[in-house]
């Protein structure tokens, strides 16, 4: 610990010819090792998920004559008790998956960034009130109150009343994330500037809160698909998610857990499936980040 | 001129590189200069000439992937090489460093007496109480009232500009040898830098150090130094004695800089001139004169060759201009318009 | 301090009345408890069903039906429940030990290990150690806390069943004998069975507060008052004790006590996993029922436990952070 590295930040010494932004930010991405790499995997587990099934002999219904076998040539991931194919399941289940974890992160994202930048544009009285609701929310542990309201099996327990009520409780966080980047913003010296210049406020939200924004709204939007991917399968482990005969890779995990110690096949692939796109969400999630983050100047040592 | 005195930091061909995702960024390409003790040494230049990196690199302060040649001797000990610990002895003892921003200098969750203490205990073997109660003296001096009171005070219950004073009281706290002051007026408003620099002068006058000030503003040197070096492009391009660097300059970016600087002892200049363009990118610089593309008598020497800092009408005003002879008695008016 | 204290509390009120509200109103309105004695074959008599529905009030609005269960709270009455002979104050009070046991020991231990990892490889950044670190981490933010639960636990069989002995618990919050047992041997039989559910719950948090740590750390290290005090002359490691370590555990105070709801739902889950008779347990009976009157009572308590770390967070910051103690 006592290695002494003399960290001091290097003076901007360098100036590099100027690029777009767009262009900063993509060049920043691509310098990302980990998350290009994640994202080429995450696009190759969409295609396996929607492509898949298309190509695959099997459906996730079907019931083959192979019982409990272990993964083969035939069934690379194995079967279970009743010989389902268990790679066509995993298909099945990362789609739903996938398309649960997307809505919640649409319906959050969408929802916070209305009502972050509605409270950190207006201060005051609203965004006081608004802000206590969202703490009113936030006192609640998300999979207790999704529990409550999902095990009645509102909406028939399909796949997207799920993906509303996890949505209905993920909008708080993005809209405390947003509030912030909002407040920090206007205190800018270039809004104060634009402000100056005579920018209708329509204008200056159009022109510069946006774009500013965006790049803060973006990130949490991509680790918002993480955090859904996780919830739906927490759901559906407690029984009260995705219902058979529809599956997903939480349902999928949840009725094998039992056989984790038998047939560790049914119990792993699922969930080594959850892993890999959640971990390849997060990557990029923070690829996006350091590409978004202007101040940022990482010098490799 | 008197008689030379005892040469306290000697800078030579000094070279900083930093590796980046481009390329190494070249901030400090060779710089040579020397402090006597007592002196008051300015050192101007844009951000990015490579001035506040020439500075940390005498502190050992440099991040630790920096690559760094030349020598840095202080009182004839060279300082590169040397182990962190060993230059911890030395900062804050025999050299001492104030910087920009007083906002941010302090640490938010220490008493300032706190922060002053701790620098003399650093070098020090005082106790607590003893070292409070310097650090209440060392307030007075640099022109804070109620200094009793003010030692217990946070860092954000106090202004800017006195919390610039304490982080001058920091530094003459162990009674330097050299205090380096980079940019020490910049963050502050128009009003409080008069007494910030007021009591940088105090300080010096306590302690006796020589002053090596960095900054962009000539106006600040013409105060406050005795000798001035100009830098761009992380190379002097020109050094003299502050009445030769005002009256007298040999290099065009110098004239630029003047012409740039609004004064009242020249009435009936029409207006202020300016520098066209930006400095270079310090990341594999073209050959010939940095300062070419922005040189209003740029030639075709200048593109072919870079010059190097030569002696004028005295060796000890020298300039890096392959045409300063022309530039004797020029004005910014008439070179860049 | 003590009227801050105060003021944090009063403000709190109003936030965990509104949230027990909403927490009422949407497990009363999302399910009928009686649907289950309504479609049996044969039928329950109609009696039966009305004598239910004025034992648990499902008669009234739900403003009434709300205020009359908060009145009751407030007097220690936790309400009837669905169950029969089903005290919910009892159970909320012996779960709470079991769970919170759980909660705090796993918080514990996750903080330990963030802020060692998070200053080391803030110190070491883009060393061997700082990027081992940060994969892990980025694992196990991705891993569901069940299947880390779960793998854990078949390890832990498959082990015990190669040793031949119990080295590990991993069913239930205390062995069948417990009652039995002496003072040393409770102590010794409750850390036992802590052991697989704390690592499991700890590590979620252990990866998101170790992140948060290591960039806090960076955030400091490249302060301009570090760089003042390693000018002054103090050396590397005086720097960093007092300066960057100081400065930089402050945030995670706040991060801490933001996350304690989201490891109250993974406390949930992983009880689950150890079938452990706890808060989980409670909950999931409740809502499989429908029992409003006991999972109101349960989230009222968790808000409440939210709160108060959330008070607590504050009340650490003020006295860590001085730019905040006049306010």
């Amino acid at each position: 610990m006592t290695s002494a590295p003399p960290v001091v930040p290097v003076p901007a010494a360098a100036v590099v010819r100027e690029r777009t932004q767009s262009e900063m930010v993509l060049r920043r991405f691509s310098r990302h090792r980990a998350a290009v790499t994640s994202l080429v995997l995450l696009l190759l587990v969409v295609l396996f998920a929607y492509v898949g099934p298309l190509i695959w002999k099997y459906s996730f219904t079907d019931i083959t004559d192979d019982l409990s076998q272990p993964p083969s040539l035939g069934h690379p991931f194995g079967t279970d008790l009743i010989g389902h194919d268990t790679m066509a399941q995993v298909m099945r289940g990362t789609q739903q998956s996938l398309k649960i974890a997307l809505s919640i992160a649409l319906i959050g994202t969408v929802l916070g960034s209305l009502w972050g930048a509605i409270a950190g544009l207006y201060r005051g009285r609203w965004d006081f009130l608004m802000m206590r609701i969202v703490d009113v929310i936030l006192t609640l542990p998300t999979i207790a109150v999704a529990a409550a309201v999902a095990a009645q099996g509102v909406g028939g327990s399909q796949w997207w009343s799920i993906a509303i009520i996890l949505g209905a409780l993920t909008w708080p966080y993005v809209s405390r994330v947003v509030r912030g980047v909002v407040l920090s913003l206007r205190e800018q010296e270039f809004i104060e500037a634009a402000r100056a210049l005579g920018g209708g406020s329509t204008r200056i939200i159009l022109r510069h809160l946006l774009p500013n924004a965006l790049g803060a709204i973006t990130v949490t939007a991509t680790l918002t698909i993480a955090t859904g991917i996780l919830g739906e399968a927490a759901l559906s482990f407690l029984g009260v998610g995705v219902q058979s005969p529809d599956t997903s890779l939480g349902l999928l995990v949840s009725i094998n857990r039992d056989a984790v110690n038998t047939r560790p096949w049914l119990f792993y692939f699922p969930g080594l499936f959850i892993i890999l796109i959640a971990l390849t969400i997060n990557f990029v999630g923070d690829g996006l980040r350091d590409a978004f983050d202007p101040k940022q100047t990482r010098v490799r040592q | 001129m008197t008689a030379p005195s005892e040469v306290l930091l000697e800078v030579d061909d000094l070279t900083v590189g930093f590796p980046t995702e481009d390329g190494i960024v070249q901030a400090v390409r060779g710089v040579s200069y020397q402090v006597r003790r007592g002196d008051a040494v300015g050192i101007v230049g844009e951000s990015g000439s490579g001035k506040s990196v020439t500075s940390l690199a005498v502190m050992g302060l440099l991040p630790r992937n920096a690559r760094i040649t030349g020598s840095i001797r202080l009182l004839g000990e060279e300082l590169l090489g040397r182990t962190d610990d060993a230059m911890s002895k030395i900062r804050g003892n025999k050299v001492a460093m104030i910087f920009q921003d007083p906002l941010t200098s302090l640490n938010p969750v220490y008493t300032v007496g706190v922060q002053i203490a701790e620098a003399i205990q650093a070098h020090h073997s005082v106790g607590k109480v003893r070292a409070m109660q310097r650090a209440a003296e060392l307030l007075e001096v640099v022109g804070i009232p109620n200094p009793q009171l003010r030692v217990n005070s946070y860092p954000h219950e106090m202004s800017g500009g006195m919390r610039q004073r304490v982080v001058i009281a920091i530094a003459m706290a162990n009674d330097p040898d050299l205090i380096i002051a980079d940019e020490p007026t910049t963050a502050l408003d128009v009003t409080v830098q008069a007494q910030v620099l007021e009591a940088l002068e105090a300080a010096r006058k306590e302690t006796g150090a020589a002053l090596v000030l960095i900054t962009h503003d000539l106006g600040v040197i013409a105060g406050h130094a005795d000798r001035v070096n100009v830098m761009y492009a992380g190379k002097l391009v020109e050094t003299g004695t502050v009445d030769e660097i005002f009256y007298q300059p040999r290099m065009p970016y110098t004239l630029g800089l003047l012409g740039s600087l609004p004064r009242i002892d020249e009435s009936g200049r029409p207006r202020l001139i300016p520098i066209t363009g930006t400095p270079p990118s310090l990341l594999n610089l073209p050959p010939g004169c940095p300062f070419g593309p922005r040189c209003p008598k740029v030639r075709d020497l200048c593109e072919a060759s870079e010059p190097a800092l030569t002696g004028t009408t005295n060796p000890r005003h020298q300039a890096a201009c392959h045409f300063h002879t022309e530039l004797a008695s020029a004005t910014a008016e008439e070179v860049f318009s | 301090m003590f009227a801050y204290v105060v003021r944090r509390l009063i403000a709190a009120i109003p936030v965990l009345v509104v949230a027990s509200f909403l927490a009422y109103a949407l497990v009363a309105l999302s399910g009928d408890p009686l649907e289950p004695m309504k479609l049996r074959n044969p039928p329950a008599p109609q009696r039966t069903i009305d004598l239910e529905t004025q034992r648990l009030g499902l008669d009234d609005n739900i403003f009434a039906r709300y205020g009359h269960w908060l009145w009751g709270v407030l007097h220690g009455n936790f309400g009837e429940s669905v169950q029969s002979n089903y005290d919910i104050g009892d159970n909320l009070a012996r779960s709470s030990v079991v769970t919170l046991r759980l909660v705090v020991v796993a918080m514990l231990l996750a903080l330990i290990l963030a802020v060692l990892t998070g200053v080391l490889s803030a110190v070491r950044q883009y060393s061997k150690f700082d990027y081992t670190t940060t994969f892990l981490g980025f694992v196990f933010l991705a891993m569901p806390s069940f299947w880390i639960a779960i793998v854990l636990k078949d390890f832990a069989v498959r082990y015990n069943k190669a040793t031949g002995t119990t080295v590990f618990y991993t069913i239930g919050e205390t062995s069948q004998n417990y009652d039995s047992l002496s003072a040393a041997g409770k102590f010794g039989d409750i850390v036992g069975h802590l052991v697989l559910p704390t690592i499991s719950l700890a590590l979620i948090s252990y990866a998101a507060w170790s992140r948060y740590q290591r960039a806090a750390m960076l955030e400091v290290l490249n302060s301009d008052y570090v760089r003042l005090a390693r000018a002054k002359g103090l050396t590397w490691r005086k720097v960093l004790v007092k300066h960057v370590l100081r400065t930089a555990l402050i945030p995670l105070v706040t991060v801490t006590a933001l996350d304690i709801a989201a490891i109250l739902g993974g406390a949930v889950i992983t009880e689950t996993v150890f079938n452990w008779n706890g808060l989980g347990r409670m909950l999931l009976t409740g809502v499989s029922r429908a029992d409003t009157n006991a999972v109101a009572g349960w989230l009222l308590l968790a808000g409440l436990v939210v709160i108060a770390f959330n008070v607590i967070a504050d009340v650490l910051y003020a006295v860590l952070d001085p730019r905040i103690r006049h306010d």
